[in-house]
């Protein structure tokens, strides 16, 4: 088809490349503008909401809070386990459920009443576990009051060969502002705690206990802690520095970090540490001692006892063989516990119940949750990932200018993607309503809504997957990211569009019924006479 | 094709390059959506969930992909190329594998099986895997959960605890949360004055916190007349102390503390109620209070547990 249209030179005079021959803007300059004024607006409200958050404003905070969790929750159900799970442990929860309490329960304590996994069960599982080949067993199960069922259950999980075994120590909360201290309880699995025993054999004792945010005051479980502060362990006065049962469990998990773990925390004279009394801080040791409660755990693991029957469908497909929740029952055969060996092979595994009884659901990001669902997150997140730093309260200008800093450049990343991908919706747009002359003016009008609206979404949609992958990777270099304020900035430009083009609809409106009612008239006042005739 | 401004096509070869590129933009985020759960290869595709009718080892067994022999019992995992053969008549086994919605049961009839993992199922391509993230993110299931531990009990039979006998209660003058305490299944609580009735549900829990009436007596009822306490007002100095408590003036909140655990286990019974009350109102400040209205109402410990030693 020969080019019928205007010469380039009427196009683009020489020295006019900007303006169009009728003397309004090009089509490409109106959507350069349109998608930097959109930058702009996306910026300047990154720029407020990261430092709102850093300088710990309410509302704002509460808003990067929500993104924050919103990242974690587009992270699990978008992503599966990795591609390979040789290189990593792999974790399963063994969900004590009621045949498998009821096998074990006495005629004075029947399940269902309070004791939801009775001492005998824990003990004939840790006598399972210990071929089973897993690297790490957690039993978060409260210790029980009973001296002698304590003792029978401290004979029964401390072996001599087998995986490590975690129980929990008894401790209560002592204060929790910036690092958690504990006060342990007089008596512990191994004894009284003035003995100060928390290991034997392979049985070593670490506090369960986590913390919730009180200025967010939501009850959402999203930190725990590396270390606690343990009073009235041994003899001295001095509280002692114990590490959380995940971060334990996680140092345990990697073999080259065992025995520094152990020395400084746990030193059994004349075994493998050197010298008397623990060993100084080593850089084996990951994160080091950091005391501060604000390590908020990067939630990768989807709570799988509280899903709906569908996604747990879903969850056992993308998560089989990575991430398992298997009822105790599952492994019962009468009163023994009895698995094929790949099952637990190299695994992190934690005996825990979901049972209402057994008083272990929590609030987290991602949901409701099981106790052992959490700490199993908690581990990921110290062996794979690393706790999410923030700034604290008590932290200064400075670090709060840095940290609004860091939370900026995050989101700028997102925000020009978005730009970007904007710029070609509003080129599509403006061509459309400069161009396409042959269609109507209502065609033109709604394939530029359809256009707007399409690119929005595909715009919306490339900025959380590259918003995912970002916190995939930040999560490696300790940064918490916020999934929702590019998505946010970007649902307001295109409200500030829908708006702006509302007004314009109305404004036409208001004209078309002023000129109408304007021609009404003057049509009236020309019959008159005519009537009056 | 060429376009012009005066003659342009209804979608020019520009809208269509446009429109190429979101395509494309969408077909590679579907991709990388399903990037993590497709795909592995050293993962297991599947499991068998239950294994029935086997009195010998031979009579199913997994013949592995890799080499080598499995017993098939349940909890099995399963690799891709694995076959299950199944020599026992009256041997079934429940098998999943991954990408099917109803599980597959393998016996001697459709023996041996063969395991085919994810690839090549188109139910279980990019784009399902994304419609099904998207359901897992904004579909998130809600339940209840007691975040104050609440416990529950036994599934039948309601019954009176321990801590609370039914019959007559004793309660001092004014308003005042109670701590309503039984065992059994879940029920409402109703507190009856004057004729007149109001209700409060605890479902699921077997205690609850009801407001007294302010003044005069009143019953609470379990509905049904399952259980049910009679109370009568008692002025404020009517309370009994522990002896070694003062007899007269306001108690700190250690010594209400250490009264109200005597009224539950040494004074008489129809003290109960204001004891109870009395630890679930402490409760609230105080930790100790907290853990041992927590012990109380899941029923972790009985009366006796709290009695002082005998010398």
């Amino acid at each position: 088809m020969p080019w019928s249209g205007p010469s380039l030179e009427q196009v683009a005079p020489p020295g006019d490349v900007l303006v169009d021959v009728d003397g309004t803007q090009r089509w490409w300059v109106k959507a350069i503008i349109a998608a930097l004024a959109g930058l702009l607006f996306s910026l300047v409200l990154s720029a407020c909401l990261s430092l709102g958050s850093a300088f710990r404003v309410a509302p704002l905070v509460a808003v990067e809070q929500a993104g924050i969790d919103f990242g974690m929750r587009a992270y699990t159900a978008f992503t599966g386990s990795p591609r390979t799970t040789k290189a990593i442990p792999h974790y399963v929860f063994v969900d004590v459920d009621r045949p498998a309490c009821d096998a074990f329960s006495t005629a004075s304590e029947p399940c269902g009443t309070g004791r939801s996994v009775p001492p005998d069960l824990i003990i004939a599982f840790a006598e399972a576990a210990r071929r089973s080949g897993a690297a790490v067993v957690l039993i978060d199960v409260k210790v029980p009051e009973d001296v002698e069922e304590r003792n029978r259950l401290a004979r029964g999980l401390a072996a001599r060969d087998g995986p490590w075994v975690i129980a929990s120590l008894a401790v209560r909360p002592r204060a929790s502002s910036e690092q958690l201290e504990l006060t342990a309880e007089g008596e512990s699995l191994l004894g009284p705690v003035e003995g100060g025993r928390l290991r034997s054999g392979r049985l070593l004792l670490a506090p369960f206990v986590t913390a919730t945010d009180a200025s967010a005051a939501d009850g959402v479980i999203r930190h725990y802690p590396l270390l606690a502060r343990v009073k009235d362990v041994g003899t001295g006065a001095e509280a002692r520095w114990l590490p959380s049962a995940p971060f334990l469990a996680s140092g345990l998990a990697d073999p080259s970090s065992v025995d520094v773990i152990l020395c400084r925390y746990y030193p059994v004279v004349g075994e493998r540490c050197a010298a008397a009394g623990p060993a100084p801080l080593s850089p084996a040791i990951r994160f080091g001692e950091q005391a501060q409660l604000r390590n908020r755990i990067f939630y990768s693991l989807p709570g799988l006892a509280a899903a709906r029957q569908d996604q747990q469908a879903i969850y056992r497909d993308r998560y089989l063989g990575f991430y398992d929740r298997v009822p105790a029952s599952a492994l019962l055969q009468g009163t023994e516990f009895s698995w094929p060996q790949d099952l637990m092979q190299d695994a992190v595994v934690i005996l825990g119940t979901s049972a209402p009884e057994g008083h272990d659901w929590h609030v987290t990001p991602l949901g409701p949750m099981t106790g052992p669902e959490i700490v199993l997150n908690a581990i990921r997140a110290f062996s794979e990932f690393s706790p999410l730093s923030e700034p604290s309260a008590a932290a200064g200008f400075s670090d709060k200018l840095a940290a609004a800093w860091r939370g900026f450049s995050v989101k700028v990343g997102a925000v020009v993607t978005g730009t970007l991908i904007m710029l070609v919706g509003w080129l599509a747009i403006f061509w459309i309503g400069d161009h396409w002359t042959r269609a109507p003016r209502w065609m033109r009008r709604v394939a530029c809504v359809l256009v707007f609206f399409g690119v929005l979404t595909l715009t919306a949609l490339i900025e959380l997957f590259s918003g995912i992958s970002s916190l995939q990777r930040n999560a490696e270099v300790a940064e918490a990211t916020d999934l929702l304020t590019p998505l946010l900035a970007l649902g307001l430009e295109g409200f500030a569009e829908a708006a702006r083009t509302f007004a314009h609809v109305a404004e036409a409106l208001v004209a078309w019924g002023l000129m109408r009612s304007v021609s009404l008239i003057k049509k009236l006042r020309e019959r008159r006479p005519d009537e009056d005739v | 094709m060429k376009t012009s401004r005066h003659h342009p096509a209804i979608f020019g070869p520009s809208l269509w390059q446009i429109l190429g590129f979101c395509l494309a933009v969408f077909a590679s985020l579907t991709l990388a959506a399903s990037a993590g759960p497709a795909g592995a290869q050293d993962r297991p595709v599947g499991q068998i969930d239950t294994a029935r009718g086997i009195d010998l080892p031979d009579q199913a067994v997994v013949l592995r992909a890799a080499g080598g022999t499995t017993p098939a019992r349940s909890l099995v995992r399963l690799y891709d190329g694995d076959r299950i053969q199944v020599r026992g008549a009256q041997t079934r086994l429940t098998v999943y594998v991954a990408g099917n919605e109803r599980p597959i049961v393998v016996t001697r009839a459709n023996s041996p099986y063969l395991v085919r993992g994810r690839s090549g199922r188109p139910l279980s391509g990019p784009v399902t895997q994304m419609l099904a993230s998207l359901d897992l993110m904004f579909n998130r299931p809600r339940m209840a959960i007691a975040t104050s531990t609440e416990a529950r009990g036994l599934d039948n039979a309601t019954a009176a605890s321990a801590f609370l006998p039914a019959g007559p209660q004793r309660l001092p003058a004014g308003t005042r949360p109670l701590l309503i305490l039984w065992s059994g299944s879940a029920s409402a609580v109703q507190i009856v004055q004057d004729q007149q009735s109001r209700e409060w549900a605890a479902s699921a829990f077997t205690s609850t916190l009801i407001d007294a009436p302010a003044a005069g007596n009143f019953d609470i009822v379990l509905p049904g007349d399952a259980l049910g306490w009679t109370i009568a007002r008692v002025p404020e100095e009517a309370v009994p102390r522990a002896s070694s408590l003062p007899a007269n003036g306001p108690l700190t909140f250690e010594e209400r503390l250490a009264n109200a655990m005597w009224l539950l286990t040494e004074a008489a019974p129809e003290w109960r109620l204001f004891g109870l009350s009395e630890v679930a109102d402490l409760a609230r400040t105080d930790y100790g209070a907290a853990r041992l209205l927590a012990a109380i109402r899941s029923g972790e410990i009985e009366p006796e547990d709290l009695a002082a030693p005998a010398d």
